[in-house]
């Protein structure tokens, strides 16, 4: 009997919890974080804390309001959809459903019945996409890594036309997911899915990524969207000029210092790259809007060279710099053969990528100066280097 | 990361070391966290101080942070608290350039007695947000060559800086700085060997 009294007591305060949680939601519609706030005991206070759109719940009660919000959304599953129907259609008790939902996905974000709810309870007009979109967003301010919630956002935008979305928006939930949690493949895999679904973000995405990538300098998650985002430039022809002198120009001069490098010299002009990077090219046969593309993806891969030295002086010896330099190298490496073999779609297609290894296995190295440069200069970086070489650029260094 | 979290300047006494100025940026940290973190942040700050000798120069790491003291021979005290992949020779010439700074602004007789109200000295904040990318501090390097790298002691853990016989978990309870909820924080999280996740 006193336990019985004891189990309806908490239950009580677990529904006063909830209740209260769903009363801020309700006032405040620009919540923008959500934690638990570690606290082992009751103070006899109310555990819901809400400061300047940011609600926090007191972590000794997270477990029991978990548990009865859990059991009150399972029993609602397992009713019949006769009775389901029927509570449902008390406009009520879905509003009421949503709020066990948003307490239990907030503490546990890992369900994936409970998203399915959601999912049910919007294709049935009972929430709204905006709403949840808001929704998801707060539990990426728990859960960083939740790709339940990424997949939860993409799913709710396919109901959206593309020009209806805050892409810029989107952009900034996947840095702030990416900047709070290292090595987050699940908020870079949803700003590649932005990346080809949104309008052309190009530019500010190299703009940003470099910043990135100059703050979380070990972790390889952001080199690699770069190195995507890099594929994507090429693949849609995209160029920028710069903005000073008349008409603009490309900007060539990391190109140009890559040359210096590998002791080549040259000027900082397109018709001097060119001729060096593609030799023996019938320039005419070829779009000069895939030209430019090539000259300015290729000082793109340049600059993300000479940052990964610059940065390794700075800090010591990184697995990130190397590889991204690496990255780096092959795709200038690899756009210079397919434009000399007559590969210029934007597109590298998978049975040209096999087209594009054996031509790389028997390239003549000796008749293409910059590239002869680049294996010999290479070749210095140590046996394991060489051996990458070997493998994926087909230098045919000797086997140490 | 790349990030420098706090940084403040203390004055070595005989018995303990006194605050005298100090800012901090905790935007990475979630909303309700913050207010312990700097508590924090200033309690090992000062208890490092405390345990460092005069003219030496410690890199103490704790967790993912990186604690950069530096007590000069006259008692003045720079700490800096950063990532640890900030680079640490960087970190210990900022510190060096901010005592001096401080010293040509601040007079040595207000050192033993000051407080962060009564000290006048307000560059710290732009020096954080400056310095947050370590190129900046790049032509200071330089003219500072003669910082000795060998010469900073690094230690794995703040235990590591204590002294015989004392222990971290007694002087974080004993604090009178830490308020009554960091305190229930550092119990919590060091419960679940994690500050920001349940479960």
């Amino acid at each position: 009997m006193e336990m019985e009294e004891e189990l309806n007591e908490k239950k009580v305060l677990c529904e006063k919890i909830i209740t209260d949680i769903n009363a801020v939601f309700l006032k405040d519609q620009d919540l923008a974080s959500f934690e638990i706030i570690p606290k082992e005991t009751n103070c006899n206070k109310s555990p819901v804390v809400h400061v300047e759109h940011n609600l926090g719940l007191e972590s000794w009660c997270a477990q029991h309001v978990y548990d009865h919000a859990h059991r009150t959304l399972i029993s609602h599953r397992r009713q019949s959809s006769a009775q389901q129907l029927r509570t449902l259609q008390q406009q009520q008790q879905s509003d009421s459903l949503a709020k066990y939902l948003n307490v239990a996905l907030l503490i546990n974000p890992d369900v994936t019945t409970f998203w399915h709810i959601r999912r049910q309870l919007v294709q049935k007009n009972r929430l709204s996409i905006n709403k949840e979109l808001q929704f998801s967003a707060l539990v990426l301010s728990i859960k960083p890594k939740s790709n339940e919630a990424f997949a939860y956002r993409r799913w709710l935008y396919s109901f959206q036309s593309a020009d209806a979305i805050d892409w810029p928006n989107e952009i900034g939930i996947c840095e702030r997911a990416a900047d709070r949690c290292a090595s987050n493949y699940h908020a870079w895999s949803h700003r590649q899915w932005i990346l080809q679904s949104g309008p052309c973000l190009i530019q500010s995405e190299l703009l940003r990524t470099e910043k990135f990538m100059r703050k979380h300098i070990s972790d390889y998650s952001c080199y690699h969207y770069r190195q995507v985002l890099l594929g994507r430039a090429y693949e849609l022809n995209f160029a920028l000029f710069n903005d000073s002198g008349a008409g603009g120009s490309l900007p060539l001069a990391s190109l140009q210092l890559l040359m210096a490098n590998y002791g080549l010299k040259c000027e900082p002009k397109a018709e001097d790259l060119l001729q060096l990077l593609l030799p023996h090219v019938d320039l005419s046969s070829i779009s000069s809007q895939r030209l430019r593309s090539f000259l300015y993806c290729c000082n793109v891969a340049a600059n993300d060279m000479r940052l990964c030295a610059e940065q390794r002086l700075m800090y010591g010896l990184r697995d990130c710099f190397d590889l991204h330099r690496r990255a780096a190298l092959k795709f200038i490496v690899e756009q210079c053969v397919r434009l000399q073999m007559g590969l210029a779609s934007g597109q590298p297609l998978a049975s040209e990528a096999e087209d594009l290894r054996s031509h790389l296995s028997t390239f003549d190295f000796d008749k293409h100066p910059f590239l002869d440069a680049v294996r010999r200069t290479e070749s210095s970086l140590g046996g394991k280097h060489r051996r990458w070489c070997n493998l994926h650029l087909s230098f045919g260094y000797p086997a140490d | 990361m790349v990030k420098l979290f706090a940084l403040s300047i203390f004055h070595k006494g005989a018995s303990e070391a006194r605050l005298l100025k100090t800012t901090a940026d905790l935007q990475s940290f979630s909303f309700f966290q913050r207010g312990t973190v700097n508590e924090f942040m200033t309690f090992a700050s000062k208890t490092i101080v405390e345990r460092t000798q005069p003219a030496l120069r410690q890199s103490v790491k704790q967790d993912a942070y990186m604690c950069h003291v530096y007590v000069r021979a006259d008692n003045l005290a720079g700490v800096l608290i950063a990532d640890h992949e900030y680079p640490h020779r960087v970190a210990h010439t900022l510190i060096t350039k901010i005592l001096d700074d401080f010293t040509a602004k601040v007079t040595a007789d207000q050192w033993p007695n000051g407080t962060e109200a009564t000290i006048s000295f307000d560059l710290l904040p732009a020096f954080l947000a400056r310095y947050q990318n370590p190129v900046e501090a790049d032509p200071l390097t330089r003219m500072q060559n003669d910082l000795d790298e060998t010469k900073i002691i690094l230690k794995n853990t703040i235990e590591a800086v204590l002294e015989r016989g004392e222990k971290l978990e007694d002087m974080v309870s004993k604090s009178e700085n830490l308020s009554l909820q960091s305190k229930a924080f550092y119990k919590t999280a060091k419960k679940t060997n994690s500050c920001c996740s349940f479960a």
